[in-house]
């Protein structure tokens, strides 16, 4: 008991906050040795990042809060930001600020602090400051915003001792919000609602909600009716349209360009030759002038994004190839090894077909997940990322989509789970959420095999055609979709969320930015969609088996019999046969399984085509592809969808619909084709 | 009228007319919802308006209008948002603050000077349609600036002659002084404005992408895209 007392004396709880590209990761990684637990924030998809380390004899706590540029309720992101620092028990915020930006950046720090939150300046980037040679009074700074300032670089690791030990020396420091002068009219209009506010009983200062009642925030004003002061609301309502016919600006206006005013003066104070715009920018903007440029932009992206397919899906293809020809083995050794020791054949089965086979389903993805994240992230950290959003966003908006949903669009046709994954610098999540549901029906590579095999025997003269097709139909019904979609469901629909993105200097990345980054994402596939990738294998191996007394997979097993039961669904669609609903129950597992399990099916390589060539006729077999193609996501797709959204609900959804349209589709083709030939 | 609803009955019969306008089935606890009451109140009131013969309502089941209702549902629905647009298109307070008025004003005005409004702000809306008058254009400029625009009516608007246009419509290279952000963008006007945007804040359009848009602007010594649809809200002096 009292042991815990000590220990807890000793944690501090420390929540980093600041603009995007402020260098907050660098200095989480830095702090906590890049060791993180990443989960959400409740009830929302936006990351949440929590580290824990050792300094003297204290533990601290640390929680990384959304990248964000000010407190309005302008987004989620903001809001968990705003809620966290008021409504948490923290001991400390550090303000990471880009110090080479300081008019931008310390708009943030000054919502802080008239909030009242026990904050750290941290101006980071001091190297950059250091080599344009300018000075920063860190003195005055801190006598005229009342807050501890700390200069970092957290790329060199300098610095951080300080911030360490200037979070200490705070941790119990007694808080006045900051007061900020806006002026005799808009004073006199705070104290009023100031007066209105008496007794009030809520985490946030008086002033602070007077001020932001002037400003008609909508998330403040709910709060405040909440707590039953909706005369409060008046007062301010009324006090602001009395101040705007005089100021000529509505309020809000006025208050954040006061607010501004303030951050300059303290720049003016205490920064030493503010660089010229011109000059400060001026690298950046030469490599901004070719990456950007009319003509060269959009080849520039083309080729970029086409050198990280070909990378990761040529080199991630062959390590795929090497674990799957690894787990493969592994299961057949076993198998063997069962069988020598005695071990009954279910249990071999269990193991080999169950077991391994799903682990192994899991860790195929894996060396091109980490590749593809790692050029992604080296694009991320260079600040190209939001170059492509920019080129690309005018043709993504045609379709209803913003410019980064371009990249996991193009990433599907490599393969759809890391695509998904690569949604999720996507900011609003109305658009995140779209781009993630008709990401399934970009034809991944997974389903080139099953196209091979079909073109290969009844479109042998124009396999090209059927192929191209094929994948102008998977963007056909993508895009589609994204329409419909955003016309019927609520949560989905209205325009496109506004651009507003910050367009950041390019930087040299470090090895370790990008490998930290890349290594999250891997754990997380793993962990996470992993579970449920195993588990569907599990599933299919068990239906497969039992009753034990049938073969493997035949027509008497639980899945020969589902196979039977849904075949005459797919009359319309011309391919009524248990087979080939087999073949697509275990195509689920990965769409490449479809050709295996004809294989098997079928009755080994030699007989397979003479028997596809009885069961399929070429219209039949085009479109038992166009129901390969957009059936179900596979396993993998399925559990990463679960993993972005973070509801069954979307997930269900999806798979649902798109067995739904792939039914049709199927069944389409197969008719108008038979009414035409 | 043979029949006169109090102040507070014509409120629940046009919450109940917003509500069937959002849902397909009226229930009571959306009415209490969209009223801001609490449940028992609503029950009174229904029972009032069913008396009236303006609603059927059974116990346990959905509220419909009768014709009656609805049509006088639909006067009190198109009373309210034209005194909203008054007050919220032409004089420009906020939205909030116009629907909380519009509600006093609805019930607390004659009959006829509501009349007059209605017609008003047909009127100004009209106008400014079709552009013939400069009067809508003219006040909003001096409630902005709380000057009377000097005007010559041959070319162009009131904008042109005070050198103010939509930060949409500079040129790559060139750069303006913002002047405003226009209203009625929701919380895209405080996130621009957090972000820098103020009145006063020099811009600078230094790229345009190459399909036409977006645009990249600096500002504040940092690269910020936006859309020409959000540029647009953007008022610029030219410099
Ligand atoms: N020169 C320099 N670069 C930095 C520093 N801190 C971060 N960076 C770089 O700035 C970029 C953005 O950093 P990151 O941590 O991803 O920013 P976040 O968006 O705030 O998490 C990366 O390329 C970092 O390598 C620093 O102190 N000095």
């Amino acid at each position: 008991m009292t042991n815990a007392l000590i220990t807890k004396g000793k944690t501090i709880n420390v929540a980093l906050a600041g603009n995007p590209n402020a260098g907050k990761s660098t200095i989480f990684n830095a702090l906590t040795g890049g060791r993180a637990h990443v989960g959400n924030w409740p009830g929302v998809t936006v990351e949440k990042k929590e580290g824990r380390f050792k300094y003297k004899e204290y533990e601290f706590l640390v929680t990384d809060l959304p990248g964000t540029y000010s407190l309005t309720a302008y987004s989620i992101d903001e809001r968990i930001a705003r809620d966290y620092v008021t409504k948490e028990k923290l001991d400390v915020v550090v303000s990471v600020t880009d110090s080479t930006n300081l008019e931008r950046n310390l708009y943030l720090l000054v919502s802080f602090l008239e909030l009242g939150v026990n904050s750290v300046l941290d101006l980071n980037m001091a190297d950059i400051l250091e080599q344009r040679k300018v000075r920063v009074n860190t003195k005055k700074m801190e006598e005229l915003l009342g807050t501890p300032v700390v200069m970092t670089s957290a790329t060199k690791k300098a610095g951080l001792n300080e911030l360490k030990e200037m979070i200490i020396r705070s941790k119990d420091r007694k808080i006045q919000p900051l007061r900020i002068d806006y002026g005799k009219e808009i004073e006199e209009a705070i104290k009023k609602v100031k007066e209105s506010l008496s007794s009030i009983n809520s985490p946030y200062p008086v002033r602070f909600l007077s001020i932001k009642l002037l400003e008609g925030d909508i998330e403040i004003i709910k709060e405040v009716r909440g707590l039953g002061y909706e005369r409060s609301v008046e007062v301010a309502m009324h006090e602001g349209s009395r101040l705007e016919i005089g100021f000529g600006y509505d309020l809000e206006t006025e208050i954040i360009e006061r607010r501004y005013g303030f951050i300059e003066s303290i720049i003016r104070q205490c920064v030493r030759r503010v660089p010229t715009i011109e000059e400060k920018l001026t690298v950046s903007d030469k490599i901004d002038g070719i990456v950007t440029n009319k003509w060269l932009g959009i080849p520039i992206f083309a080729f970029l994004l086409w050198t990280t397919f070909q990378l990761t899906f040529t080199v991630g293809g062959i390590f795929a190839d090497f674990i799957d020809t690894f787990f493969g083995w592994l299961a057949e050794s076993s198998a063997i090894w069962f069988a020598s020791i005695g071990v009954p054949g279910w249990l071999s089965s269990l193991v080999g077909d169950g077991i391994i086979s799903g682990v192994g389903a899991v860790f195929v993805f894996l060396p091109t997940i980490l590749i593809l994240f790692a050029f992604l992230s080296f694009l991320e950290d260079v600040g190209y990322m939001s170059r492509a959003a920019f080129v690309m966003d005018k043709a993504m908006h045609a379709i209803g989509l913003p410019g980064k949903s371009f990249i996991p669009m193009i990433l599907g046709f490599g393969c759809n789970v890391p695509a998904i994954m690569s949604a999720r610098t996507i900011s609003s999540e109305k658009d995140r959420l779209l781009t993630i549901l008709i990401n399934p029906f970009i034809s991944c590579s997974a389903r080139l095999p099953v196209y091979v095999m079909f073109t290969g025997i009844f479109f042998k003269s124009n396999q090209g055609v059927v192929l191209f097709t094929l994948y102008m139909l998977g963007i056909a019904v993508a895009v589609l979709s994204a329409k419909l979609f955003k016309s019927t469901i609520p949560k989905l629909k209205g325009p496109v969320s506004p651009l507003v993105m910050e367009l950041p200097p390019y930087r040299i990345p470090t090895l370790k930015g990008v490998s930290i980054h890349t290594w999250e994402r891997g754990r997380e596939f793993l962990k996470k969609a992993g579970t449920i990738i195993f588990a569907g294998v599990i599933l299919i191996w068990l239906l497969a088996t039992f009753p034990m007394s049938s073969e493997y997979a035949s027509e008497t097993t639980l899945i020969g019999l589902i196979g039977k039961f849904f075949a005459p669904l797919f009359r319309p669609a011309g391919f009524p046969f248990w087979q080939a609903a087999v073949a697509l129950l275990f195509g689920i597992i990965a769409k490449e399984i479809v050709v295996g399990t004809f294989g098997t099916l079928f009755g080994g390589e030699g007989a397979l085509s003479a028997s596809l060539l009885k069961y399929f006729t070429p219209l039949s077999a085009y479109s038992f592809m166009v129901m390969s193609l957009l059936y179900i996501p596979c396993i993998a797709a399925i559990g990463v969808i679960y993993r972005e959204t973070n509801s069954w609900k979307w997930t269900t959804f999806i798979t649902a619909y798109s067995l739904v349209i792939g039914w049709v589709m199927a069944t389409v083709v197969y008719q108008v084709g038979s009414l035409l030939i | 009228m043979e029949y006169a609803l109090s102040e507070s009955l014509e409120d629940y019969l046009l919450g109940i007319f917003v509500v069937s306008k959002q849902n397909k089935v009226v229930r009571l606890k959306d009415i209490a919802k969209e009223r801001q009451v609490k449940l028992p109140s609503v029950v009174n009131a229904l029972k009032e308006l069913v008396e009236k013969g303006l609603i059927s309502h059974e116990r346990y089941s959905y509220v419909t209008f009768t014709d009656k209702g609805l049509n006088e549902a639909k006067r009190l629905y198109d009373r309210h948002k034209t005194v909203f647009k008054f007050l919220y298109e032409i004089l420009g307070v906020t939205e909030f603050i116009a629907e909380k008025d519009a509600h006093r004003m609805e019930h607390d005005l004659t009959a006829s000077t509501l009349d007059l409004l209605t017609k008003f702000t047909e009127f100004m809306e009209m106008s400014s349609k079709i552009g013939e008058s400069r009067f809508p254009e003219q006040f909003k400029y001096f409630m902005e600036t709380g000057k009377f625009p000097e005007i010559k009516y041959e070319e162009g608007g009131v904008m042109e002659k005070t050198k103010e246009k939509p930060l949409s419509e500079l040129k790559r290279g060139e750069s303006g002084k913002i002047v405003r952000i226009k209203k009625g963008i929701g919380a895209l006007k405080g996130k621009l404005l957090t972000m820098g945007a103020v009145p006063g804040t020099v811009v600078k359009v230094k790229k345009v992408a190459p399909l036409g848009d977006p645009i990249d602007i600096l500002i504040l010594g940092y690269h910020l895209s936006l859309r020409k649809e959000e540029a647009e809200k953007i008022i610029v002096q030219e410099i």
